[in-house]
Protein backbone atom coordinates (compact mmCIF):
# COMPACT_ATOMS: atom_id res chain seq x y z
CA UNK A 1 0.00 0.00 0.00
CA UNK A 2 1.06 3.67 -0.54
CA UNK A 3 2.66 6.02 1.79
CA UNK A 4 -0.73 8.11 1.66
CA UNK A 5 -2.85 5.27 2.84
CA UNK A 6 -0.54 4.44 5.54
CA UNK A 7 -0.73 7.98 6.47
CA UNK A 8 -4.33 8.24 6.42
CA UNK A 9 -4.67 4.88 8.12
CA UNK A 10 -2.44 5.51 11.24
CA UNK A 11 -4.45 9.41 11.85
CA UNK A 12 -7.58 7.44 11.53
CA UNK A 13 -6.46 5.27 14.12
CA UNK A 14 -4.96 8.42 16.35
CA UNK A 15 -8.57 10.02 15.81
CA UNK A 16 -10.44 6.76 16.81
CA UNK A 17 -7.90 6.40 19.95
CA UNK A 18 -8.49 9.86 21.18
CA UNK A 19 -12.72 9.69 20.54
CA UNK A 20 -12.37 5.89 22.70
CA UNK A 21 -10.17 7.37 25.48
CA UNK A 22 -12.14 11.21 25.18
CA UNK A 23 -12.99 11.36 29.23
CA UNK A 24 -9.34 10.35 30.35
CA UNK A 25 -7.69 12.92 27.95
CA UNK A 26 -9.78 15.51 28.62
CA UNK A 27 -9.81 17.92 31.73
CA UNK A 28 -13.03 19.75 30.91
CA UNK A 29 -16.60 18.40 30.83
CA UNK A 30 -17.49 18.94 26.97
CA UNK A 31 -20.92 20.92 28.31
CA UNK A 32 -20.05 22.20 31.59
CA UNK A 33 -19.92 26.23 31.04
CA UNK A 34 -17.90 28.77 33.08
CA UNK A 35 -18.63 32.46 31.76
CA UNK A 36 -15.65 33.31 33.49
CA UNK A 37 -13.44 32.04 31.01
CA UNK A 38 -15.85 33.04 28.23
CA UNK A 39 -13.93 32.93 24.43
CA UNK A 40 -10.32 32.58 25.52
CA UNK A 41 -7.70 31.95 22.64
CA UNK A 42 -5.81 29.00 22.73
CA UNK A 43 -3.59 28.37 25.44
CA UNK A 44 -1.28 26.02 27.12
CA UNK A 45 -4.74 25.73 29.46
CA UNK A 46 -7.53 25.74 27.13
CA UNK A 47 -5.43 23.99 23.52
CA UNK A 48 -8.09 25.08 21.48
CA UNK A 49 -9.45 28.04 23.24
CA UNK A 50 -13.00 28.38 24.72
CA UNK A 51 -16.13 29.48 23.48
CA UNK A 52 -18.63 32.10 24.37
CA UNK A 53 -19.93 29.99 27.30
CA UNK A 54 -16.67 29.58 28.51
CA UNK A 55 -16.27 25.77 27.64
CA UNK A 56 -13.27 24.59 26.42
CA UNK A 57 -13.23 23.69 22.72
CA UNK A 58 -10.13 20.84 22.73
CA UNK A 59 -12.96 18.68 24.68
CA UNK A 60 -15.87 19.42 22.57
CA UNK A 61 -13.84 18.53 19.82
CA UNK A 62 -12.55 15.25 21.69
CA UNK A 63 -15.56 14.26 22.59
CA UNK A 64 -17.50 15.49 19.09
CA UNK A 65 -15.34 12.94 17.32
CA UNK A 66 -17.26 10.25 19.43
CA UNK A 67 -20.47 11.22 17.66
CA UNK A 68 -19.53 11.84 14.59
CA UNK A 69 -17.06 9.22 14.49
CA UNK A 70 -19.91 6.94 15.53
CA UNK A 71 -22.58 7.99 13.04
CA UNK A 72 -20.36 7.59 10.69
CA UNK A 73 -18.89 4.04 10.90
CA UNK A 74 -22.92 3.32 11.66
CA UNK A 75 -23.91 4.19 8.49
CA UNK A 76 -21.05 3.30 6.41
CA UNK A 77 -21.57 -0.84 8.25
CA UNK A 78 -25.64 -0.10 7.40
CA UNK A 79 -24.63 1.17 3.88
CA UNK A 80 -22.31 -1.20 3.05
CA UNK A 81 -24.64 -4.50 4.18
CA UNK A 82 -27.74 -2.97 2.71
CA UNK A 83 -25.58 -1.98 -0.99
CA UNK A 84 -24.09 -5.46 -0.79
CA UNK A 85 -27.62 -7.22 -0.25
CA UNK A 86 -29.20 -5.66 -3.12
CA UNK A 87 -26.12 -5.39 -5.26
CA UNK A 88 -25.54 -9.25 -5.05
CA UNK A 89 -29.61 -10.02 -5.71
CA UNK A 90 -29.78 -7.38 -8.46
CA UNK A 91 -26.68 -8.46 -10.56
CA UNK A 92 -27.42 -12.29 -9.57
CA UNK A 93 -31.03 -12.88 -10.72
CA UNK A 94 -31.33 -9.71 -12.89
CA UNK A 95 -35.15 -9.59 -14.56
CA UNK A 96 -37.85 -7.99 -12.48
CA UNK A 97 -36.03 -7.53 -9.00
CA UNK A 98 -33.23 -6.28 -10.43
CA UNK A 99 -35.45 -3.18 -12.56
CA UNK A 100 -37.10 -2.91 -9.43
CA UNK A 101 -34.59 -1.85 -7.16
CA UNK A 102 -32.69 -0.05 -10.01
CA UNK A 103 -35.51 2.58 -10.40
CA UNK A 104 -35.52 2.93 -6.67
CA UNK A 105 -31.50 3.37 -7.18
CA UNK A 106 -32.59 6.02 -10.12
CA UNK A 107 -34.94 7.62 -8.05
CA UNK A 108 -32.99 8.88 -4.43
CA UNK A 109 -30.13 9.58 -6.97
CA UNK A 110 -32.54 11.97 -8.89
CA UNK A 111 -31.38 14.49 -6.38
CA UNK A 112 -28.29 15.32 -4.18
CA UNK A 113 -28.08 13.24 -0.77
CA UNK A 114 -27.73 16.18 1.17
CA UNK A 115 -31.22 17.55 -0.68
CA UNK A 116 -32.93 14.48 -0.08
CA UNK A 117 -31.78 14.62 3.81
CA UNK A 118 -32.60 17.94 4.11
CA UNK A 119 -36.09 17.24 2.71
CA UNK A 120 -36.57 14.16 5.23
CA UNK A 121 -35.24 15.40 8.00
CA UNK A 122 -37.61 18.03 7.36
CA UNK A 123 -40.32 16.16 8.64
CA UNK A 124 -38.28 14.39 11.37
CA UNK A 125 -37.06 15.95 14.65
CA UNK A 126 -33.33 16.14 14.49
CA UNK A 127 -31.80 13.75 16.59
CA UNK A 128 -28.50 10.76 16.35
CA UNK A 129 -31.52 8.45 15.21
CA UNK A 130 -33.02 10.45 12.59
CA UNK A 131 -29.88 11.57 10.86
CA UNK A 132 -28.26 8.06 10.84
CA UNK A 133 -31.57 6.68 9.52
CA UNK A 134 -31.83 9.53 6.86
CA UNK A 135 -27.56 9.17 5.99
CA UNK A 136 -28.72 5.24 5.53
CA UNK A 137 -31.08 6.08 3.43
CA UNK A 138 -29.22 8.32 0.72
CA UNK A 139 -26.68 6.38 1.28
CA UNK A 140 -26.64 2.59 0.08
CA UNK A 141 -26.84 3.24 -3.72
CA UNK A 142 -23.61 4.05 -4.71
CA UNK A 143 -22.21 0.69 -3.31
CA UNK A 144 -25.30 -1.20 -4.51
CA UNK A 145 -24.29 0.29 -7.64
CA UNK A 146 -20.81 -1.14 -7.84
CA UNK A 147 -21.95 -4.79 -6.26
CA UNK A 148 -24.06 -5.20 -9.11
CA UNK A 149 -21.55 -4.80 -11.91
CA UNK A 150 -19.08 -6.74 -10.17
CA UNK A 151 -22.10 -9.15 -9.27
CA UNK A 152 -23.23 -9.19 -12.95
CA UNK A 153 -19.62 -9.66 -15.08
CA UNK A 154 -18.96 -12.57 -12.51
CA UNK A 155 -22.24 -14.07 -13.09
CA UNK A 156 -21.03 -15.55 -16.45
CA UNK A 157 -17.45 -16.65 -15.16
CA UNK A 158 -16.38 -20.38 -15.52
CA UNK A 159 -16.24 -20.83 -11.60
CA UNK A 160 -20.08 -19.82 -11.44
CA UNK A 161 -21.32 -21.67 -14.03
CA UNK A 162 -19.72 -24.79 -12.66
CA UNK A 163 -21.03 -24.60 -9.37
CA UNK A 164 -24.32 -23.95 -11.35
CA UNK A 165 -23.99 -26.92 -13.49
CA UNK A 166 -23.14 -29.00 -10.23
CA UNK A 167 -26.36 -28.10 -8.93
CA UNK A 168 -25.55 -25.55 -6.40
CA UNK A 169 -28.60 -23.44 -4.81
CA UNK A 170 -28.62 -20.03 -5.74
CA UNK A 171 -28.16 -18.70 -2.07
CA UNK A 172 -25.01 -21.23 -2.23
CA UNK A 173 -23.79 -19.72 -5.41
CA UNK A 174 -24.28 -16.18 -3.96
CA UNK A 175 -22.63 -16.79 -0.51
CA UNK A 176 -19.99 -19.08 -1.37
CA UNK A 177 -19.01 -18.15 -4.84
CA UNK A 178 -19.72 -14.61 -5.41
CA UNK A 179 -19.54 -12.64 -1.62
CA UNK A 180 -16.11 -13.37 -1.35
CA UNK A 181 -15.16 -11.50 -4.98
CA UNK A 182 -17.45 -8.33 -3.99
CA UNK A 183 -15.77 -7.71 -0.95
CA UNK A 184 -12.69 -5.72 -2.03
CA UNK A 185 -15.06 -3.05 -4.32
CA UNK A 186 -17.08 -3.41 -0.87
CA UNK A 187 -14.74 -2.09 1.27
CA UNK A 188 -13.29 0.23 -0.82
CA UNK A 189 -17.23 1.73 -1.21
CA UNK A 190 -17.24 1.26 2.35
CA UNK A 191 -14.05 3.20 3.27
CA UNK A 192 -15.56 6.25 0.84
CA UNK A 193 -19.22 6.17 3.00
CA UNK A 194 -17.33 6.92 6.22
CA UNK A 195 -15.66 10.18 4.00
CA UNK A 196 -19.35 11.08 2.90
CA UNK A 197 -21.07 10.43 6.55
CA UNK A 198 -18.46 12.29 8.53
CA UNK A 199 -18.97 15.63 5.54
CA UNK A 200 -22.83 14.87 5.56
CA UNK A 201 -23.29 14.51 9.46
CA UNK A 202 -20.94 17.70 9.35
CA UNK A 203 -23.25 19.78 6.68
CA UNK A 204 -26.63 18.55 8.47
CA UNK A 205 -25.71 19.26 11.83
CA UNK A 206 -24.03 23.23 10.53
CA UNK A 207 -27.58 23.74 9.28
CA UNK A 208 -29.52 22.89 12.35
CA UNK A 209 -31.26 19.74 11.18
CA UNK A 210 -28.95 17.46 12.10
CA UNK A 211 -27.82 16.20 15.76
CA UNK A 212 -28.96 18.91 18.62
CA UNK A 213 -26.69 20.75 20.05
CA UNK A 214 -26.60 19.71 23.77
CA UNK A 215 -24.56 16.48 22.17
CA UNK A 216 -21.59 18.00 21.05
CA UNK A 217 -20.96 16.66 17.40
CA UNK A 218 -17.90 18.17 14.93
CA UNK A 219 -21.07 20.01 12.98
CA UNK A 220 -22.62 21.35 15.59
CA UNK A 221 -20.09 22.79 17.65
CA UNK A 222 -19.05 25.14 14.31
CA UNK A 223 -22.96 25.70 13.54
CA UNK A 224 -23.35 26.95 17.52
CA UNK A 225 -20.12 29.17 17.29
CA UNK A 226 -20.34 30.55 13.68
CA UNK A 227 -21.58 33.95 15.24
CA UNK A 228 -18.46 34.52 16.96
CA UNK A 229 -16.68 34.92 13.76
CA UNK A 230 -17.94 38.50 13.61
CA UNK A 231 -16.07 39.59 16.65
CA UNK A 232 -12.88 37.47 15.97
CA UNK A 233 -13.30 34.45 17.74
CA UNK A 234 -12.04 32.75 15.38
CA UNK A 235 -10.86 29.10 17.30
CA UNK A 236 -14.02 27.88 17.74
CA UNK A 237 -14.75 27.36 14.17
CA UNK A 238 -11.37 26.73 12.92
CA UNK A 239 -10.17 23.96 14.78
CA UNK A 240 -13.22 21.74 14.70
CA UNK A 241 -13.51 22.21 10.56
CA UNK A 242 -9.67 21.28 10.81
CA UNK A 243 -10.10 18.13 12.61
CA UNK A 244 -13.17 17.49 10.03
CA UNK A 245 -10.94 18.17 7.03
CA UNK A 246 -8.04 16.04 8.24
CA UNK A 247 -9.98 13.24 9.28
CA UNK A 248 -12.11 12.97 5.94
CA UNK A 249 -8.68 13.46 4.23
CA UNK A 250 -7.27 10.34 5.96
CA UNK A 251 -10.36 8.30 5.10
CA UNK A 252 -10.02 9.51 1.50
CA UNK A 253 -6.50 8.96 1.25
CA UNK A 254 -7.13 5.53 2.70
CA UNK A 255 -9.92 4.50 0.37
CA UNK A 256 -7.30 5.65 -2.71
CA UNK A 257 -4.65 3.58 -1.02
CA UNK A 258 -7.37 0.32 -0.91
CA UNK A 259 -8.56 1.35 -4.65
CA UNK A 260 -5.40 0.60 -6.01
CA UNK A 261 -4.08 -2.25 -3.72
CA UNK A 262 -7.31 -4.78 -4.48
CA UNK A 263 -7.21 -3.15 -7.93
CA UNK A 264 -3.17 -4.30 -8.81
CA UNK A 265 -4.57 -8.12 -7.21
CA UNK A 266 -7.56 -8.50 -9.29
CA UNK A 267 -5.90 -11.67 -11.23
CA UNK A 268 -5.85 -13.54 -7.78
CA UNK A 269 -9.45 -14.22 -6.58
CA UNK A 270 -11.40 -16.69 -4.13
CA UNK A 271 -12.89 -19.08 -5.96
CA UNK B 1 -31.01 2.04 -33.52
CA UNK B 2 -30.94 5.88 -34.78
CA UNK B 3 -30.68 8.46 -33.14
CA UNK B 4 -34.16 9.50 -33.24
CA UNK B 5 -35.17 6.62 -31.53
CA UNK B 6 -32.67 6.52 -28.82
CA UNK B 7 -33.77 9.85 -27.78
CA UNK B 8 -37.31 8.74 -27.53
CA UNK B 9 -36.37 5.53 -25.59
CA UNK B 10 -34.41 7.25 -23.53
CA UNK B 11 -36.70 9.85 -22.64
CA UNK B 12 -39.63 7.39 -21.92
CA UNK B 13 -37.48 5.94 -19.05
CA UNK B 14 -37.82 9.49 -17.54
CA UNK B 15 -41.62 9.01 -17.09
CA UNK B 16 -41.87 6.30 -14.76
CA UNK B 17 -38.88 7.67 -12.84
CA UNK B 18 -41.20 11.13 -12.34
CA UNK B 19 -43.79 8.99 -11.42
CA UNK B 20 -41.97 7.05 -8.50
CA UNK B 21 -40.35 10.75 -7.22
CA UNK B 22 -44.15 11.70 -7.50
CA UNK B 23 -45.23 8.82 -5.03
CA UNK B 24 -42.55 9.16 -2.96
CA UNK B 25 -43.10 13.11 -2.54
CA UNK B 26 -46.92 12.54 -2.04
CA UNK B 27 -46.13 10.18 0.80
CA UNK B 28 -44.06 12.19 2.74
CA UNK B 29 -46.38 14.88 2.89
CA UNK B 30 -49.54 12.98 3.52
CA UNK B 31 -47.23 11.74 6.32
CA UNK B 32 -46.36 15.17 7.35
CA UNK B 33 -48.34 17.05 10.93
CA UNK B 34 -49.26 19.67 8.47
CA UNK B 35 -52.70 19.94 7.90
CA UNK B 36 -53.91 19.86 3.99
CA UNK B 37 -56.80 22.42 4.02
CA UNK B 38 -53.98 25.13 5.89
CA UNK B 39 -51.39 23.58 3.67
CA UNK B 40 -53.61 25.28 0.25
CA UNK B 41 -55.57 28.08 1.94
CA UNK B 42 -52.59 29.22 4.32
CA UNK B 43 -52.66 29.18 8.14
CA UNK B 44 -54.57 32.28 8.55
CA UNK B 45 -57.13 32.20 5.89
CA UNK B 46 -57.91 28.43 6.90
CA UNK B 47 -58.54 29.27 10.69
CA UNK B 48 -61.12 31.90 9.84
CA UNK B 49 -63.61 29.24 8.24
CA UNK B 50 -66.36 27.43 10.64
CA UNK B 51 -65.59 23.31 11.67
CA UNK B 52 -68.52 22.80 8.93
CA UNK B 53 -67.20 24.62 5.93
CA UNK B 54 -63.75 22.96 7.00
CA UNK B 55 -65.36 20.05 6.46
CA UNK B 56 -67.12 21.00 3.46
CA UNK B 57 -63.67 21.84 2.12
CA UNK B 58 -62.07 18.54 2.77
CA UNK B 59 -65.14 16.59 1.10
CA UNK B 60 -64.84 18.96 -2.02
CA UNK B 61 -61.12 18.25 -2.41
CA UNK B 62 -61.29 14.79 -1.80
CA UNK B 63 -59.22 14.90 1.42
CA UNK B 64 -62.23 12.16 2.88
CA UNK B 65 -61.55 9.17 0.05
CA UNK B 66 -59.12 6.51 -0.31
CA UNK B 67 -55.12 7.31 -0.59
CA UNK B 68 -54.63 6.20 -4.19
CA UNK B 69 -57.56 8.82 -5.03
CA UNK B 70 -56.27 11.94 -3.04
CA UNK B 71 -52.82 11.45 -4.83
CA UNK B 72 -54.70 11.52 -8.18
CA UNK B 73 -56.38 14.62 -7.58
CA UNK B 74 -52.62 16.00 -5.61
CA UNK B 75 -51.38 14.74 -8.86
CA UNK B 76 -53.40 17.33 -11.20
CA UNK B 77 -52.71 20.11 -8.91
CA UNK B 78 -49.25 19.70 -9.25
CA UNK B 79 -49.31 19.18 -12.99
CA UNK B 80 -50.97 22.73 -13.35
CA UNK B 81 -48.19 24.03 -11.24
CA UNK B 82 -49.88 24.58 -7.86
CA UNK B 83 -48.03 22.97 -5.10
CA UNK B 84 -50.20 24.76 -2.87
CA UNK B 85 -49.74 27.97 -0.63
CA UNK B 86 -46.57 29.12 1.23
CA UNK B 87 -46.78 28.92 4.72
CA UNK B 88 -44.14 31.87 5.77
CA UNK B 89 -45.09 34.02 2.65
CA UNK B 90 -48.49 33.19 2.20
CA UNK B 91 -47.97 33.13 -1.54
CA UNK B 92 -48.29 30.46 -4.19
CA UNK B 93 -45.62 28.14 -3.65
CA UNK B 94 -44.16 28.22 -7.26
CA UNK B 95 -44.17 32.06 -7.26
CA UNK B 96 -42.08 31.78 -4.13
CA UNK B 97 -39.87 29.57 -5.84
CA UNK B 98 -39.85 31.29 -9.19
CA UNK B 99 -38.65 34.21 -7.40
CA UNK B 100 -35.32 32.50 -6.06
CA UNK B 101 -34.33 31.19 -9.47
CA UNK B 102 -32.12 34.24 -10.59
CA UNK B 103 -29.56 34.45 -7.94
CA UNK B 104 -29.00 30.50 -7.97
CA UNK B 105 -28.52 30.91 -11.81
CA UNK B 106 -26.05 33.95 -11.31
CA UNK B 107 -24.43 31.78 -8.66
CA UNK B 108 -24.24 28.14 -10.10
CA UNK B 109 -23.88 29.84 -13.78
CA UNK B 110 -20.91 30.97 -12.07
CA UNK B 111 -19.81 28.36 -10.50
CA UNK B 112 -20.29 25.72 -13.79
CA UNK B 113 -17.95 27.76 -15.91
CA UNK B 114 -15.21 28.01 -13.46
CA UNK B 115 -15.13 24.70 -12.90
CA UNK B 116 -15.13 23.75 -15.97
CA UNK B 117 -12.23 25.81 -17.55
CA UNK B 118 -9.76 25.15 -13.82
CA UNK B 119 -10.92 21.36 -13.95
CA UNK B 120 -9.88 21.00 -17.79
CA UNK B 121 -6.60 23.06 -17.42
CA UNK B 122 -5.47 21.88 -14.34
CA UNK B 123 -6.71 18.15 -15.40
CA UNK B 124 -4.54 18.43 -18.68
CA UNK B 125 -1.56 20.19 -17.09
CA UNK B 126 -1.17 17.83 -13.88
CA UNK B 127 -1.52 14.30 -16.88
CA UNK B 128 1.00 15.94 -18.94
CA UNK B 129 3.19 16.60 -16.35
CA UNK B 130 2.91 13.34 -14.34
CA UNK B 131 4.82 12.74 -11.56
CA UNK B 132 6.31 16.26 -11.21
CA UNK B 133 6.51 18.74 -8.48
CA UNK B 134 3.03 20.53 -10.58
CA UNK B 135 1.06 17.25 -10.20
CA UNK B 136 1.85 16.05 -6.57
CA UNK B 137 0.59 19.49 -5.34
CA UNK B 138 -2.63 19.60 -7.82
CA UNK B 139 -3.50 15.88 -6.69
CA UNK B 140 -2.76 17.16 -2.94
CA UNK B 141 -4.66 20.13 -3.26
CA UNK B 142 -7.60 18.23 -5.23
CA UNK B 143 -7.93 15.69 -2.14
CA UNK B 144 -7.44 18.01 0.62
CA UNK B 145 -10.42 20.52 -1.03
CA UNK B 146 -12.34 17.14 -1.90
CA UNK B 147 -12.15 16.83 2.03
CA UNK B 148 -13.29 20.16 3.07
CA UNK B 149 -17.05 20.68 4.04
CA UNK B 150 -17.82 23.85 2.13
CA UNK B 151 -19.35 25.58 4.28
CA UNK B 152 -16.55 25.47 7.18
CA UNK B 153 -14.40 26.82 3.57
CA UNK B 154 -16.98 29.54 3.82
CA UNK B 155 -16.22 30.25 6.94
CA UNK B 156 -12.84 30.78 7.30
CA UNK B 157 -12.99 33.20 3.91
CA UNK B 158 -15.53 35.56 4.77
CA UNK B 159 -13.57 35.85 8.69
CA UNK B 160 -10.42 36.37 6.48
CA UNK B 161 -11.46 38.35 3.74
CA UNK B 162 -14.10 39.70 4.91
CA UNK B 163 -13.77 40.19 8.91
CA UNK B 164 -10.42 40.53 8.77
CA UNK B 165 -9.31 42.08 5.58
CA UNK B 166 -12.22 44.00 5.05
CA UNK B 167 -11.85 43.54 1.78
CA UNK B 168 -15.15 41.83 0.45
CA UNK B 169 -19.03 41.58 1.77
CA UNK B 170 -19.72 39.07 4.19
CA UNK B 171 -23.14 38.24 2.71
CA UNK B 172 -26.04 39.07 0.57
CA UNK B 173 -26.68 40.41 -3.36
CA UNK B 174 -25.92 44.30 -2.53
CA UNK B 175 -24.89 46.42 0.00
CA UNK B 176 -28.14 47.53 2.21
CA UNK B 177 -27.30 51.67 1.36
CA UNK B 178 -27.60 50.65 -2.62
CA UNK B 179 -30.84 51.81 -4.12
CA UNK B 180 -30.37 50.73 -7.70
CA UNK B 181 -29.21 47.14 -9.07
CA UNK B 182 -25.64 47.21 -9.88
CA UNK B 183 -23.69 45.45 -11.70
CA UNK B 184 -20.36 45.55 -10.00
CA UNK B 185 -21.98 45.55 -6.93
CA UNK B 186 -23.89 42.05 -7.69
CA UNK B 187 -20.24 40.49 -8.86
CA UNK B 188 -18.52 41.85 -5.37
CA UNK B 189 -20.87 40.02 -3.43
CA UNK B 190 -20.13 37.07 -5.73
CA UNK B 191 -16.43 36.40 -5.89
CA UNK B 192 -16.69 34.69 -2.12
CA UNK B 193 -19.48 32.43 -2.92
CA UNK B 194 -18.75 31.45 -5.79
CA UNK B 195 -15.02 30.89 -5.11
CA UNK B 196 -16.22 28.40 -2.51
CA UNK B 197 -18.48 26.31 -4.50
CA UNK B 198 -15.88 26.32 -7.28
CA UNK B 199 -13.01 24.97 -4.58
CA UNK B 200 -15.26 22.28 -3.49
CA UNK B 201 -16.61 20.89 -6.37
CA UNK B 202 -13.56 21.39 -8.78
CA UNK B 203 -11.38 18.61 -7.17
CA UNK B 204 -13.71 15.79 -8.32
CA UNK B 205 -13.72 16.80 -11.91
CA UNK B 206 -9.32 17.65 -11.74
CA UNK B 207 -9.02 13.91 -10.95
CA UNK B 208 -11.11 12.53 -13.57
CA UNK B 209 -10.03 14.47 -16.15
CA UNK B 210 -6.38 13.78 -15.30
CA UNK B 211 -7.35 9.88 -15.36
CA UNK B 212 -8.66 10.63 -18.84
CA UNK B 213 -5.96 11.88 -20.04
CA UNK B 214 -3.50 9.60 -18.98
CA UNK B 215 -5.76 6.95 -20.41
CA UNK B 216 -5.75 8.53 -23.08
CA UNK B 217 -2.00 9.59 -23.69
CA UNK B 218 -1.13 6.16 -23.26
CA UNK B 219 -3.01 5.54 -26.40
CA UNK B 220 -1.31 4.42 -29.93
CA UNK B 221 -2.53 7.71 -31.73
CA UNK B 222 -0.67 10.05 -29.46
CA UNK B 223 2.73 7.72 -30.10
CA UNK B 224 2.00 8.32 -33.75
CA UNK B 225 1.74 12.07 -33.11
CA UNK B 226 4.72 12.00 -31.12
CA UNK B 227 6.85 9.75 -33.48
CA UNK B 228 5.87 12.33 -36.40
CA UNK B 229 7.55 14.89 -34.35
CA UNK B 230 4.56 17.06 -33.71
CA UNK B 231 5.25 20.04 -31.17
CA UNK B 232 4.22 18.69 -27.52
CA UNK B 233 1.66 21.09 -27.52
CA UNK B 234 -0.12 20.29 -30.09
CA UNK B 235 0.13 16.78 -28.92
CA UNK B 236 -1.35 16.76 -26.03
CA UNK B 237 -3.67 20.14 -26.86
CA UNK B 238 -5.03 18.79 -30.47
CA UNK B 239 -5.01 15.10 -30.32
CA UNK B 240 -4.95 13.92 -26.65
CA UNK B 241 -7.48 16.48 -24.71
CA UNK B 242 -9.99 16.31 -27.10
CA UNK B 243 -10.61 12.62 -26.82
CA UNK B 244 -10.29 12.69 -23.15
CA UNK B 245 -13.02 15.67 -23.05
CA UNK B 246 -15.43 13.18 -24.51
CA UNK B 247 -16.45 11.32 -21.32
CA UNK B 248 -15.89 14.53 -19.13
CA UNK B 249 -18.42 15.67 -21.50
CA UNK B 250 -21.24 13.27 -19.45
CA UNK B 251 -19.91 14.57 -16.64
CA UNK B 252 -20.66 17.77 -16.98
CA UNK B 253 -23.92 17.03 -17.08
CA UNK B 254 -24.14 15.92 -13.94
CA UNK B 255 -22.71 19.11 -12.55
CA UNK B 256 -25.75 19.74 -11.81
CA UNK B 257 -26.86 18.10 -8.90
CA UNK B 258 -23.16 18.57 -7.76
CA UNK B 259 -23.95 22.20 -7.75
CA UNK B 260 -26.74 22.29 -6.79
CA UNK B 261 -26.13 20.49 -3.97
CA UNK B 262 -23.00 22.64 -2.68
CA UNK B 263 -25.47 25.61 -3.27
CA UNK B 264 -28.01 24.87 -1.02
CA UNK B 265 -25.30 25.41 1.73
CA UNK B 266 -23.26 28.10 0.46
CA UNK B 267 -26.31 29.95 -0.19
CA UNK B 268 -27.35 29.54 2.99
CA UNK B 269 -24.10 31.14 4.87
CA UNK B 270 -23.71 33.98 2.63
CA UNK B 271 -27.35 34.73 2.39
CA UNK B 272 -27.73 34.58 -1.49
CA UNK B 273 -31.05 34.49 -2.30
CA UNK B 274 -31.36 31.75 -3.99
CA UNK B 275 -33.45 28.26 -4.40
CA UNK B 276 -30.76 26.55 -2.12
CA UNK B 277 -31.04 28.89 1.07
CA UNK B 278 -34.97 28.79 0.19
CA UNK B 279 -34.93 25.11 0.44
CA UNK B 280 -33.09 24.84 4.20
CA UNK B 281 -34.99 28.02 5.25
CA UNK B 282 -38.74 25.77 4.57
CA UNK B 283 -37.36 22.55 5.62
CA UNK B 284 -36.22 24.50 8.97
CA UNK B 285 -39.61 26.08 9.21
CA UNK B 286 -41.60 23.39 7.86
CA UNK B 287 -42.71 25.60 4.98
CA UNK B 288 -43.84 22.13 2.80
CA UNK B 289 -45.43 23.12 -0.16
CA UNK B 290 -42.42 25.01 -0.96
CA UNK B 291 -39.77 21.94 0.30
CA UNK B 292 -41.70 19.68 -2.04
CA UNK B 293 -42.39 22.12 -5.29
CA UNK B 294 -38.44 22.49 -4.61
CA UNK B 295 -38.39 18.30 -4.58
CA UNK B 296 -39.96 18.12 -7.25
CA UNK B 297 -38.65 20.81 -9.67
CA UNK B 298 -34.94 20.58 -8.88
CA UNK B 299 -35.57 16.21 -9.66
CA UNK B 300 -37.00 17.25 -12.85
CA UNK B 301 -33.69 19.43 -13.94
CA UNK B 302 -31.20 16.67 -12.47
CA UNK B 303 -33.02 14.18 -14.83
CA UNK B 304 -33.11 16.79 -17.47
CA UNK B 305 -29.55 17.01 -17.14
CA UNK B 306 -28.56 13.91 -17.45
CA UNK B 307 -30.41 12.72 -20.43
CA UNK B 308 -29.05 16.16 -22.21
CA UNK B 309 -25.40 14.45 -20.89
CA UNK B 310 -26.68 11.48 -22.51
CA UNK B 311 -27.29 12.92 -25.51
CA UNK B 312 -24.89 15.21 -26.08
CA UNK B 313 -22.13 12.37 -25.59
CA UNK B 314 -24.27 10.28 -28.65
CA UNK B 315 -23.51 13.65 -30.80
CA UNK B 316 -19.93 13.51 -30.33
CA UNK B 317 -19.03 9.70 -30.49
CA UNK B 318 -21.06 7.85 -32.81
CA UNK B 319 -19.46 4.72 -31.54
CA UNK B 320 -22.38 4.64 -28.80
CA UNK B 321 -24.86 5.10 -30.71
CA UNK B 322 -25.08 2.34 -32.36
CA UNK B 323 -23.95 -0.30 -29.02
CA UNK B 324 -26.52 -1.21 -26.62
CA UNK B 325 -26.76 1.18 -23.40
CA UNK B 326 -25.43 0.66 -20.52
CA UNK B 327 -27.68 1.01 -17.28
Amino acid sequence: MNKKAYAGACFLSLVVLIAVLAPHICNYHPVDTSLGDASLPPSREHLFGTDDLGRDVFCRCVFGARVSLAVAFSVALITTAVGVAVGLVCGYTGGLVDNILMRAVDILNSLPNIIISIVILAFLKPGIFNVLAVLAFTGWTATARVVRSEAFSLKTREFVLAARALGAPDAHIIFLHLLPNVLAPALVAATFSVAHAILAEATLSFLGLGIPPHEPSWGNIMMEEMDDLMVGVWWTVFFPGVLVVSTVLAVNFLGEGLKDALETGKGDRHV
Amino acid sequence: MDLGRYIFRRGSQLLPLLFGISILAFLLIHMSPVDPVEARLGKEEASLLSPEDLAGLRASWGLDRPLYWQYIIWLTHVLQGDFGISHLSGRPALAVIAGCIPATLVLMGTGYLLVVAISIHLGAISAKKRDTLLDHTCTVLSFIFYSTPNFWLALIMVYLFSIKLGLLPVCGTASPKALAFSLPELLRHLILPAAVLTLTTSPWYIRFLRASMLEVLAHDYVLLARAKGLPEKTVVFRHALRNALLPFLTLLGLAFPHLIGGAVVIETIFAWPGVGRLLVESALRADYPVVMGLVFLLSIFVLLGNFLADIAYLLVDPRIRYGGESD
